[in-house]
């Protein structure tokens, strides 16, 4: 029972996950169906002929889109319930494999990018901290001003015509390997390449993966960069640290003691970034030919897909919500003060 | 408890450190809160002069970037030289004496494009920085009042804060995408749907907010007095719990920008042919690669300027209005 | 509790380290990899070939489920054939169809059919000894299963071929390698062999098929959507990485030349400029759908085809069924108020010319007017609308967000049109609100790309079609039909006899304006100078299989 009281912190957000995720798959199913257009229509147009009342039921009935919503609904429950969101009216695939497909290789991408982000933020705050040299020190405070202050996509395109058409030092943006096809067994691409042995591809995969990367960390880091900045100026006067000089604590270990208390906000704005990148890097994934979650999601707006909408929909929001949830399981690690219960406050 | 509730009032105001309980639904403001506020060299906080002609300069810096934007949007027909909207001369040409910024694919002249893009940028950051902070202010306060007390409209303010987190769990663009998609192209559209994304923060903050001053005792006290709770909410609470969304405005401006812009660039912002900086870029990439750089380069230019200006000036300008004061009141001694 | 938090914490920091050194360590092994792979970029393996394409096919069987993209069509040309297709003839290096001549693929090379019973029966030779892509061999009995096909496939019968075919039972199996069509009516005979060699004739393996055939899916449509494998194609899908690449395989069993490329890697790559760049830079070898001035500016260092008569057309609809355009007087106006010549210099780059009307040089009708419909003359749609009673009218242009030349197209339509009298508002739509619209004649004008599938002036009749989403709301009048028929019964489309009558079935869509091609364009695709026989084909795709490298 005790033991209970003590986690209920965790327990009770894993409880409500599948609730919520449930909830908005509700809210999905009937929020896809708001868009103008037909789908049925749309793929009977375009064979450029007329059709009957009879084709039309017909084919609605083939993309799963016969019958009244409510029978709709009830198919739809009833498929997500064992797992299956029905067909894309587009593609004729299974909405799940279309979205696990694609959501590995964009949440591989958005890792590395923003894990990139966050190891050059702390080492800029770690200079930040060592360095006396006041220039360096206000240039990056100057560059951590920059936060949200230019697309991603921008950094992006400008770094394609500096190494690929101007300096010609990096390949050309197209995909993830020059040559041969992506090994696939987890989704992951990178992780796929070292599980196959495809050590040439890997290769050429971190190659490719150069200036995508590096374009989102130099974008990201500015955010990750004025929490870190925040926390280490506001740690730095605590009387924590103060107490710590005194007592003649190891150098080293007063830095990573302010560093771990400074680094809570930079998780949460890590965990926020991240999950808006998960739809959200559709513009980085296509201008390097990487595919992604993204441009389902635009695809299937443009082509009125009600399942791979939803699907959609529901599968990145379980993601982000998952991903919120370990945020916080993480703050709460870095600091069990923050755990509710401890210092109890509503929610 | 009484801890994490100063650590919550000190990170709001002092835009710091992360509340004491952060659920993803917090978190979003503290983002936008944080990184509007680099901590330092910020002007006026550094100036220690007395002097006259450098306190003048200061207060000229603080407002010079939102100046300079509110005069290339009022004098956008004076400063160019081509309507933004016609075919004006051949195709593609490279900067020249006559087309300072080049033209485009079609023959549009770009530096008048550029300039009227930034009226076309602002017209919709003012839109829906105003309407999310009102909106989030309202919204927030409601939800904050009605979520733990009893009866039906504690499930409304309920369901909305879950919404509110559903909305949040969606990624931005996506969002933006579908409300655009279910809406039509249209101008409307396109405010809609950055509204909605860009009113969560103001929610969170305000709701947060709520929640605190529901502790302080007036209210309980204005309640006594027999003041309804609709009036004490107008009287009392919003006033205590508007300031960290107001904060926040400047930094929905700058998002707002951006995000019109990456919807340009998808291809579902505002119509051809309106001089959007975002769709410009994306309609630019393709003559960059192929080495006629001005299309992309200039409108992205002007947004990073201005969208750098205004976080500048929003965080300068309260530091300059002292200064203004002293000077003002030093003139009236005079 | 202390010692806990402080192993913690040590921990953490452990993690935090190792994640620096791992990142700094991925950073440094790959700069010298850089500079290989791009010392190495591009293809130079002669088998394999690569090629940047707009966006992923999002289907192979277009006859199951259709979606027109020029991705689609270029997968379903490459993977599966039909009984005839049009002859190639090489005119400045490019590979021409010419729509006037047929050969065998399935069929008898030299004698793919015989015409008898007064051109009411076609009886088809088939090749002997042909293998499918699953190494069955090929039957009149699957001619006759695709045909039966064609004919009940989910989502309701192929029009253009239910149109010439109401029953499978026209469809006679004489021997293994005969089979013999018997239509109703001679004049059908002209758009059978149209349709039988363009999209809607490919003819499937029926064994491999059945295999897949489940009680819910009689025709196999769920399996095909997704696969190939069984027709008788030059290629086959390999593999396909979702949303970047997909691979081609060559087809060892394929019955005409064997493909010269035996791979090819087809990598999407969103924006035309880059395309082009990529191109240009020799890291792909051909590039599809290139924006005209893309393809121009790097024009001098790769090959881009160039044809006396191109097919595919911007057509610029004015829906009849509302207010302006219900007034034939606007519409003759609002095309008076086109700047025809600034968009073919400014947007395609000269490489399209002015429409003059619906039948292409290409259907063969000799002697047919090649004088531009219309042109940009002001003064005359003011007159025209000032005849109509009108001053100033507002227009809403609507246009599909998908296609850029389109859409700057619009743009400068939107600008000249002020001084015609017009005030035009651009709207761009997604693609699906966009064929909505289409279909449901809600918008006021409108443009798209288009082309006639078969190349026969009978067949531009599916334009006007009352049924089709082609239509602009224009009720097919007496004079209408009257010319039609009267050009129809005037003999073959390319006899002298016939041609004066086309001319006026043509005078006639001129004059009516409503729906008519604006201008044609060129090929908008690229190759590498290294190769040879570029293609052009009724559907514009490219023609993978007889790419060869240049000798």
């Amino acid at each position: 029972m005790n033991w209970f009281k003590k986690n209920m912190w965790w327990l009770r957000r894993i409880v409500e996950l599948p609730i919520d995720i449930a909830a908005f798959s509700i809210i999905a199913f009937f929020l896809v169906r708001l868009l103008p257009g037909d789908p049925v229509q749309l793929s009977l147009a375009s064979r450029g002929e007329g059709y009957t009342h009879a084709q039309y039921e017909a084919q609605a009935e083939s993309m799963g889109l016969g019958g009244s919503i409510w029978h709709q609904f009830a198919n739809f429950v009833k498929g997500a319930l064992v797992g299956n969101l029905g067909t894309s009216t587009v593609s004729g695939k299974p909405v799940t494999q279309e979205v696990l497909s694609r959501l590995p290789s964009t949440i591989e991408l958005v890792t590395l990018g923003l894990g990139a982000a966050l190891i050059f933020a702390l080492l800029l705050g770690f200079l930040y901290i060592r360095s006396s040299n006041r220039t360096l020190r206000s240039a990056i405070r100057t560059y951590a001003s920059f936060a949200t202050s230019i697309p991603v996509f921008v950094v992006a395109v400008f770094s394609i015509m500096l190494f690929y058409v101007i300096l010609k030092w990096l390949p050309a943006p197209l995909g993830r390997v020059s040559s041969g096809t992506l090994p696939v067994v987890t989704g992951f691409p990178i992780l796929d390449e070292m599980l196959t042995g495809n050590w040439a591809q890997l290769g050429e995969t971190l190659v490719l993966y150069i200036l995508p990367v590096g374009s989102m960390m130099l974008t990201y880091t500015p955010n990750l960069l004025t929490q870190l900045i925040g926390g280490l100026d506001r740690e730095l006067a605590e009387t924590t640290t103060q107490f710590q000089v005194a007592a003649g604590v190891g150098r080293k270990w007063i830095y990573i003691s302010i560093f771990r208390r400074s680094l809570s906000s930079v998780v949460v704005v890590f965990g926020l970034i991240f999950g808006g990148l998960i739809g959200g890097a559709v513009t980085v994934e296509s201008l390097f030919g990487f595919g992604g979650i993204g441009a389902l999601a635009v695809r299937s707006v443009a082509s009125v897909d009600f399942p791979a909408l939803q699907g959609f929909l529901i599968l990145s929001v379980a993601f982000c919500m998952f991903v919120f949830f370990l945020v916080d399981l993480v703050n709460m690690w870095l600091d069990p003060r923050r755990r509710p219960g401890v210092a109890n406050q509503e929610d | 408890m009484e801890i994490s509730m100063t650590q919550g009032s000190v990170a709001l105001s002092s835009a710091t450190p992360i509340p004491a309980k952060p659920t993803h639904a917090q978190l979003k403001h503290n983002q936008l809160k944080h990184t509007a506020q680099p901590p330092a060299a910020q002007p006026g906080a550094t100036i220690r002069g007395s002097g006259t002609a450098r306190k003048m300069l200061t207060i000229i810096g603080a407002f010079l970037p939102v100046i300079i934007i509110v005069a290339i949007c009022l004098f956008a027909p004076a400063l160019s030289h081509f309507s933004p909207t016609t075919t004006v001369g051949a195709a593609r040409l490279s900067p020249n004496a006559k087309f300072w910024f080049g033209t485009d694919s079609v023959g549009m002249d770009v530096y008048s494009r550029t300039l009227y893009g930034t009226r076309i940028a602002i017209q919709f950051a003012i839109v829906v920085a105003v309407l999310s902070t009102v909106l989030g202010v309202l919204i927030g306060t409601f939800i904050g009042l009605t979520e733990s007390s009893k009866g039906v409209i504690s499930n409304v303010g309920r369901v909305l804060n879950k919404i509110s987190e559903y909305i949040i769990a969606i990624p931005g663009i996506i969002l933006a995408i579908v409300v655009v998609g279910l809406m039509g192209s249209s101008n409307f559209a396109l405010i809609t749907s950055l509204t909605l994304v860009l009113v969560q923060a103001p929610i969170k903050l305000t709701r947060v907010e709520i929640l605190q001053v529901k502790r302080e005792n007036y209210l309980e006290a204005a309640q006594m007095a027999g003041e309804s709770s609709f009036e004490s909410a107008f009287v009392h609470v919003i006033p205590n719990s508007i300031g960290p969304a107001l904060r926040n405005l400047p930094l929905i401006f700058g998002n707002c920008v951006i995000n019109l812009a990456a919807l340009g660039f998808i291809g579902i912002g505002v119509n051809a042919p309106t001089p959007e900086w975002g769709y410009m870029i994306s309609k630019g990439i393709s003559s960059m690669m192929l080495g006629r750089w001005w299309e992309a380069v200039f409108p992205s230019l002007f947004l990073f300027a201005s969208v750098l200006g205004i976080s500048y000036s929003s965080k300068a300008i309260p530091k300059a209005i002292p200064l203004i004061r002293q000077l003002a009141g030093r003139r009236g001694n005079q | 509790m202390h010692m806990h938090s402080r192993l913690r914490r040590k921990i953490s920091a452990a993690f935090l380290a190792l994640a620096t050194v791992f990142a700094m360590a991925a950073c440094s092994n790959s700069v010298p990899d850089a500079d290989g792979s791009s010392a190495s970029g591009g293809s130079s393996s002669s088998s394999s070939l690569t090629a940047a394409i707009a966006a992923m096919p999002t289907s192979y069987d277009l006859e199951g489920t259709w979606a027109a993209s020029n991705e689609n069509y270029t997968i379903w040309s490459q993977t599966m054939v039909n009984l005839i297709r049009y002859k190639y003839v090489e005119k400045n290096g490019v590979q021409v169809q010419d729509f006037t001549k047929y050969e065998g693929v399935l069929a008898d090379k030299d004698n793919p059919f015989t015409v008898s019973d007064g051109g009411k029966t076609y009886t088809f030779h088939l090749r002997k000894g042909v293998k499918s892509q699953a190494r069955n061999p090929f039957t009149a009995q699957d001619v006759y299963w695709s045909l039966q096909r064609k004919l009940n496939v989910s989502g309701g019968r192929l029009p253009q071929i239910a149109n010439l075919l109401d029953n499978i039972n026209q469809v006679q199996i004489v021997d293994d390698h005969t089979i013999a069509i018997h239509l109703h009516d001679v004049d059908k005979g002209e758009l059978l062999l149209p349709n039988l060699t363009g999209q809607m004739g490919r003819i499937w393996d029926k064994t491999e098929m059945l295999k897949h055939v489940t009680p819910d899916d009689p025709w196999a449509t769920k399996w095909a959507a997704q696969n190939t494998g069984a027709g008788y194609g030059p290629y086959t899908v390999s593999s396909v990485t979702e949303g970047q690449q997909l691979v081609l395989k060559a087809n060892p069993n394929y019955p005409l030349d064997k493909p010269k490329f035996t791979t090819i890697a087809m990598k999407v790559v969103a924006d035309s400029g880059t395309r082009a760049q990529m191109l240009a830079s020799g890291d792909v070898d051909v590039s599809e759908a290139l924006s005209p001035s893309d393809a121009t500016s790097i024009a001098d260092k790769v090959q881009l085809p160039k044809v006396d008569n191109p097919t595919e057309f911007i057509g610029l609809t004015l829906v009849e069924n509302k207010a302006p355009f219900n007034d034939q007087r606007v519409r003759q106006a609002f095309r008076y108020a086109v700047p025809y010549d600034d968009i073919i210099k400014q947007i395609y780059q000269g490489k399209a010319k002015a429409s003059s009307g619906w039948i292409t040089p290409a259907m063969g009708v000799p002697g047919l007017s090649a004088k531009p419909a219309y042109t940009y003359n002001p003064s005359k749609a003011k007159a025209l609308l000032k005849e109509a009673g009108k001053t100033s009218v507002p227009v809403t242009l609507s246009v599909s967000s998908l296609v850029p030349d389109i859409i700057d197209s619009a743009v400068m339509i939107s600008s000249s049109a002020k001084q015609a009298g017009f005030d035009v508002t651009v709207k761009q739509l997604s693609a699906a609100d966009f064929a909505s619209g289409r279909a449901n004649k809600t918008f006021q004008a409108l443009m798209v790309a288009n082309r006639s599938q078969a190349q026969a002036p009978a067949g531009l009749d599916n334009f006007f079609s009352t049924k089709g989403d082609n239509n602009s709301a224009f009720a097919p009048t007496d004079e209408y039909t009257g010319l039609l028929d009267a050009a129809k019964n005037a003999g073959k489309s390319t006899s002298k006899e016939a041609a004066p009558h086309w001319q006026k079935f043509s005078n006639f869509l001129n004059d009516e304006a409503s729906n008519l091609p604006m201008l044609y364009r060129q090929p908008n695709q690229a190759y590498s100078t290294k190769l040879q026989n570029m293609s052009y084909r009724y559907d514009s795709t490219v023609d993978y299989s007889i790419l060869a490298p240049k000798s």
